[in-house]
């Protein structure tokens, strides 16, 4: 019985410590499993709400912020979806990394506009979005959404 | 870890068993004691290196943690552009020695020194000090611990979960203004308990003298250091001599008065930070309209909500965190992974050292209520220097000597197991270890999801930062700073990073906060 309780003790602290260690050994592989990195297009870093990486992608890999990619499945939708790295930020419903992208090079026209407002879905986007409202766009929500 | 001896062998006389005998004995001991496995894959495997091993994975684990976070910019790029003006290391001394209500001119010639040892490589040379500290408080906790047996071994494992697994360590390694100068008095903390525990001499003297002066003027809770020797010396512990204790108290004396009246330095009012009360935060302009005419009640609050924030991991911060979710409809699992785990370790905290006081205390030498008396010290003048607000960070120093305090309960808990109780309490006391010993194992893996959260915000932040802040233009002086922002900028954006929204959600109700 004695022995039970230094293991009662023990076990639970030194799985976790292995755990740790076993990190540790795969880190230099880029596989430790508290730090995995993901490989994100543009779009699917604005999805899930990545600002420094929109800003690596397009300072250093010269991405285009206005072009539609693939999303992968989990981050917008259920299923893969395609969407420009604004419609994410919409979706994800993040004011910042718009703003982030606006500020990185991402174009919005009236047409542009209109389909990011007609598909926020929180005040504090449809507000950031009236706020930088293209002179001349009307909002009329009968197009459908490509980020849908 | 020691197997019961075999029966030996018997073999038929006719033959040769020397070498089998040989064979044999080099897996027994003088005495007949025979060894378990791990002594047979690793024979010099102690409790203590194998305590140290120990430490030393979670002190490695902490430091590429902290590796993989950029310099974060509140908090931080101001110290850095300060430091970038400052002429010398002596001119921050000396212009930081004189700002109302706070006196830290040791945490601003740190930031100074570092950055001028950096040479431009500042994230390696802030990340990395804060990386040293992390793994110096850890190496520093194992050697007061003084592992010998492996029952020691196991309390010290248990002992390692609850002070990396609690709330107010979080604090040392998430943030670093950039040098996490809470983190920094911790580890002097816990350097002066093992001066006070060490063999003695001048030089310990000298050194606990040393260590006062640093962790004072760095910041307040500092003056713990002078709370560690004192009351260490009080318990029998002798390694900083009477004449040692009295200079560092003679030291405390001459800071108090260069404080309070050469510099006038005086201290920070109740209305300049926000802090909870009850079920939410309250802003300065609150609590003065409140308490301005009452300030000892709210003073009161933060002390006592601080102590039991230690003990029992709620109220966080002053604030019920646990009622307000109850009342809000949703408590997510971690408060009640918190609240449990403190409470089970707490209490058996508390057996112990009532079994002590029962037993009369008759000596203060006995190491274990050594440390249970200096832990209860600092935990309660770290809660009494946390009346004019409460933070994680203020408290973590009485967060390290609690982990201690568990230490030694836990060791306690073994010894009565070891003892002859009835089977039915040796029962239940198991299944107490087993439970604690748990839930703080898994509660201490939140600490590692709150670092990869911290780093993705900081970078993030860096992402926001406008461009006029790094734009080459303007005087020399600008296009310096500038170009300092620009570098910490690009550290930043090229720094790995691992998205807290790609992990189940799960996650962050177990270990967020």
């Amino acid at each position: 019985m004695p022995g039970a309780g230094a293991r009662a003790l023990t076990i639970p602290g030194c799985l976790v410590i292995a755990g740790l260690a076993a990190g540790l050994l795969l880190a230099p592989f880029g596989r430790h499993p508290l730090w995995a990195q993901a490989d994100l297009n543009l779009s699917e870093a604005a999805a899930v709400r990545d600002a420094a990486e929109i800003v690596r992608l397009i300072e250093e890999q010269s991405e285009d912020p206005n072009a539609d990619r693939e999303v992968r499945p989990g981050l917008l939708a259920d299923q893969a979806v395609r969407a420009t790295p604004l419609e994410a930020a919409v979706a994800a419903k993040d004011v910042e990394i718009a703003r982030v992208l606006l500020v990185n090079g991402a174009a919005m026209d009236a047409d542009v506009w209109n389909q990011l407002r007609c598909s926020a879905e929180s005040d504090e986007m449809t507000e950031f979005l009236d706020r930088r409202r293209p002179t001349g766009s009307v909002l009329h929500c009968d197009l459908p959404s490509h980020a849908r | 870890m020691t197997a019961p001896m075999a029966a030996p062998l018997q073999m038929p006389r006719s033959l040769d068993t020397r070498a089998l005998d040989d064979f044999a004995g080099a897996f027994g001991r003088p005495g007949g004691e025979r060894v378990g496995v791990v002594a047979l894959v690793w024979p010099r495997l102690t409790a203590l290196r194998a305590t140290q091993c120990a430490a030393t994975v979670l002190a490695l684990t902490f430091a590429y943690g902290l590796m993989r976070m950029p310099v974060q910019i509140s908090d931080s790029l101001g110290q850095l552009l300060d430091a970038q003006q400052s002429a010398s290391v002596l001119e921050t001394f000396s212009s930081w020695a004189h700002r109302a209500a706070y006196l830290r001119p040791m945490f601003y010639v740190d930031v100074k020194i570092l950055f001028d040892l950096a040479n431009g490589h500042y994230w390696l040379a802030y990340r990395g000090f804060h990386a040293l500290l992390a793994c110096a408080a850890l190496w520093l906790f194992v050697r007061v611990l003084r592992v010998r047996t492996w029952d020691d071994f196991a309390a010290a494992i248990f002992a390692l979960t609850v002070f990396t697994g609690l709330h107010t360590f979080r604090g040392l390694v998430r943030e670093a203004y950039p040098v996490s100068h809470f983190l920094q008095v911790a580890v002097l903390c816990l350097l002066a308990l093992n001066l006070a525990r060490s063999r003695g001499g001048w030089l310990v003297d000298v050194a606990a003298a040393i260590t006062f002066v640093v962790a004072s003027l760095t910041i307040e809770s500092g003056l713990l250091v002078w709370v560690v020797i004192v009351a260490a010396w009080a318990c029998g512990m002798r390694g900083v001599s009477r004449r040692g204790m009295l200079a560092v108290t003679a030291l405390l004396g001459v800071y108090l008065w260069a404080r309070f009246w050469m510099l006038a330095v005086g201290s920070p009012g109740f209305d300049q930070r926000s802090s909870g009360f009850l079920l939410r935060m309250l802003e300065p302009d609150e609590i003065q309209q409140r308490f301005g005419a009452m300030p000892a009640v709210f003073y009161a609050y933060n002390v006592a909500t601080s102590f039991l924030s230690v003990l029992f991991s709620e109220p966080d911060g002053g604030v019920f965190e646990a009622v307000r979710a109850w009342l809000a409809g949703d408590v997510p699992p971690r408060v009640y992974l918190a609240v449990a785990s403190s409470s089970l370790s707490t209490a058996l905290i508390v057996w112990a050292v009532a079994a002590r006081v029962r037993g009369g205390m008759r000596s203060m030498r006995d190491e274990s209520t050594q440390l249970l008396a200096v832990s209860a010290a600092v935990v309660l003048a770290n809660a009494a220097i946390s009346y004019v607000y409460t933070k994680h960070e203020i408290l973590s120093v009485a967060g390290c000597f609690y982990a201690v305090a568990a230490f030694v309960a836990a060791r306690h808990a073994l010894e009565r197991l070891r003892e002859g109780v009835p089977a039915a309490v040796r029962v239940v006391i198991v299944v107490v270890l087993a439970s604690t010993a748990t839930l703080w194992a898994f509660r201490s893996i939140g600490v590692h999801h709150m670092l990869r959260v911290e780093a993705f915000r900081v970078r993030n932040d860096w992402a926001g930062v406008p461009a006029e802040m790094w734009r080459d233009e303007g005087s020399a002086q600008q296009r310096r700073q500038a170009a300092l922002i620009r570098q910490l900028r690009q550290d930043a954006i090229d720094a790995p990073g691992s998205n807290p929204y790609l992990v189940p959600r799960w996650v962050d109700r177990w270990w967020g906060e």
